[in-house]
């Protein structure tokens, strides 16, 4: 029965109610999506990073260079020679290093010219059909394949760039060889060939208009290797040792991804702050509604206990009440949060090549939120429930 | 049913003694008295909802005014139905909810069946899906005599019950509250100053000066 009065009370000014639910709403999907972001943000970072000691590539900012070669987020900073780069790539204090070549793309997805390495690396697995082996062919990643439809012997023109609009190199069309299985990471938005292809492809152009780099075997170039070292020695000594003694950059990864995720972290603490105030916001809001309901109840709650009720029971009405409230926001919020999500996650998968996994399914952070946020509100109702509980019902009944 | 001794209550300096007090089961007592006379307090000792200095109230052989806090209100809620001046109710439940709910709060089940003798009785079963707000003084009145007797309590207090009504609908009321009361064997004790009233019950008690 309390619970029946709890749920009907509010229902019984939906203007009041509706504006703490609303307020409630906002805060802790706010909340509930800052901390979906960060984690996919800092999961997604650290994957793919994992195992890359150093990017090796062009002069240019370190940032944009581990940005376009580890995430494919950006364009890269330039070419290197690969004469010059093998000098390092063989060094005996390295225990990998993997070329890329990058420039081309198709639909979006990034066109890689690199080794068979770089699938072993990120762990791609082949669903079906076989690595590259000879120029023009390709592997794809799981979500290149499943949007473009490609199949096994599929054939597609790469384009240049990485925008919508770009030139496409026709009459020179990759062949699908292979598709992986989902990794679930930046390879599955990834179309893989050897770098032969890129070669192949810029060589057949710069006979047409000439602004690429000529294809001769001492001038080959390339964008960036990725470098595993075998000791924590190297990786001290060689970014020192490139950046002075040769005209290309060396960037650490977990540097730069540091820095990013600092200066991403500032934003967030921001928002952070905003979703908390959002959050006082809303739980004042049910306070002071439930207190102002309170007055304006005081003969209703008199009434109860004439009628039997104990003073507990008033207390957990006014408790009910807030409780309702917060569940009821919790939910929204978590819906809100997804909807977002949903509504941006195609966008960001595009333009940064960045996929959620499970991002519909609470994660214990955001169950600490809620169960944060429904304990707020059950103290935001504590007050006026502890004031129920201590009516005065005498004094209440005879002064009507 | 009802029984009182020695009754006093304090109000800082003003000090209330109240007479003796007798009422039956099946018997109406009226107790009248000027305003400021202590007839709410009188009701509210009776209930049980106010504590008095001295004396004693006994309920169907249980003195109340014994009872912890708790046990007052379970004890309130299955032997005591109170009508108030001013018909209150909750504003967000149907009538037919707040009609049940005295009967829900002290467990002991209110079936369909006596809401529907009731709510005839007493003109008032077209009301039952409405709020309380559109129902009109008199309809609300009747609404709460209802509430009080439905959960058969074996004493019913009424406070004021017809002040706020026309002198029709007083005699009226006030006729179908002694009605239902004796069908039940309830005991009634109604505190009034209304003179209206003193015209229907013959068994009466003066309070305060005089």
């Amino acid at each position: 029965m309390i619970f029946k009065i709890a749920f009907k009370n509010l229902l019984h000014r939906p203007l009041r109610s509706l504006t703490s639910w609303l307020l409630l709403t906002c805060a802790s999907g706010m909340l509930a999506l800052l901390l979906l972001v960060q984690a996919q943000a800092g999961h997604q970072f650290e994957d793919n990073v994992a195992g890359i000691d150093m990017v090796l590539g062009a002069k240019g900012s370190p940032l944009q260079l581990i940005l376009s070669t580890v995430y494919h987020a950006d364009a890269p900073t330039g070419n290197i020679r690969l004469q010059e780069a093998q000098r390092w790539m063989q060094h005996p204090m390295v225990r990998m290093a993997i070329p890329l070549a990058l420039g081309d793309s198709y639909n979006g997805f990034r066109i890689v010219g690199s080794t068979p390495a770089y699938i072993l690396h990120y762990g791609g697995q082949m669903a079906s059909g076989r690595l590259f082996k000879s120029s023009m062919e390709v592997v794809v990643g799981s979500i290149v394949a499943q949007r473009n439809h490609l199949h096994i012997g599929s054939r597609f023109n790469g384009m240049h760039g990485l925008g919508a609009a770009g030139h496409v190199h026709e009459g020179q069309p990759y062949t699908v060889t292979g598709i992986l299985s989902p990794a679930d990471n930046v390879l599955d938005q990834l179309v893989i060939t050897a770098v032969n292809s890129v070669w192949d492809i810029h060589a057949h152009h710069d006979d047409d208009d000439g602004d690429e780099a000529p294809a001769h075997d001492t001038s080959r170039q390339i964008t960036a290797v990725l470098l595993q070292f075998r000791s924590p020695m190297a990786q001290l000594q060689f970014p020192r040792w490139i950046n002075e003694q040769t005209n290309m950059q060396a960037a650490v990864p977990a540097i730069e991804v540091n820095r990013l995720l600092s200066l991403m972290g500032s934003g967030i603490q921001l928002l952070r702050i905003i979703g908390w105030l959002l959050m006082a916001l809303a739980v004042s809001s049910i306070f002071f509604m439930l207190l102002q309901s309170l007055e304006e109840r005081r003969y209703e709650l008199a009434l109860l206990r004439s009628m039997g009720a104990q003073r507990v029971q008033l207390l957990s009405l006014l408790l009910l009440e807030a409780a309702f409230l917060g569940l009821a926001g919790i939910i929204s919020g978590y819906l809100l949060s997804r909807g977002i999500l949903g509504i941006i996650q195609p966008g960001l998968a595009q333009q940064f090549h960045y996929t959620m996994r499970h991002w519909w399914q609470p994660g214990y952070a955001e169950g600490g939120l809620a169960l944060l946020t429904w304990f707020i509100c059950l103290a935001a109702g504590l007050l006026p429930g502890i004031r129920a509980f201590r009516l005065n019902i005498s004094k209440t009944l005879a002064h009507v | 049913m009802l029984q009182t001794t020695g009754l006093e209550y304090q109000y800082g300096k003003r000090k209330l003694r109240f007479p003796a007090l007798y009422c039956g089961a099946g018997e109406v007592l009226l107790i009248t008295g000027s305003s400021g006379a202590g007839k709410t307090t009188l009701l509210h000792l009776l209930a049980g909802l106010l504590l008095p200095q001295s004396g004693e109230v006994r309920i169907a052989d249980t003195v109340t005014t014994r009872l912890p806090a708790a046990e007052m209100d379970r004890f309130r809620g299955a032997h005591t139905g109170i009508i108030y001046q001013q018909p209150h109710f909750i504003a967000a439940l149907q009538v037919r909810d707040n009609l049940l709910l005295a009967g829900r709060l002290a467990r002991k089940p209110v079936t369909p069946e006596a809401v529907n003798r009731i709510t005839h009785a007493l003109g008032i079963h077209h009301l039952l899906q409405q709020y309380p707000a559109r129902l009109s003084q008199g309809e609300q009145q009747r609404v709460s005599i209802a509430r009080a007797l439905l959960p058969a309590p074996p004493l019913i207090l009424a406070d004021e019950p017809t002040a706020s009504l026309d002198d029709h609908n007083c005699t009226a009321v006030a006729e179908l509250l002694a009605e239902q009361a004796g069908e039940q064997q309830a005991a009634l004790v109604i505190v009034t100053h209304d003179s209206r009233l003193k015209e229907v019950f013959a068994n009466r008690i003066h309070i305060g000066e005089g």
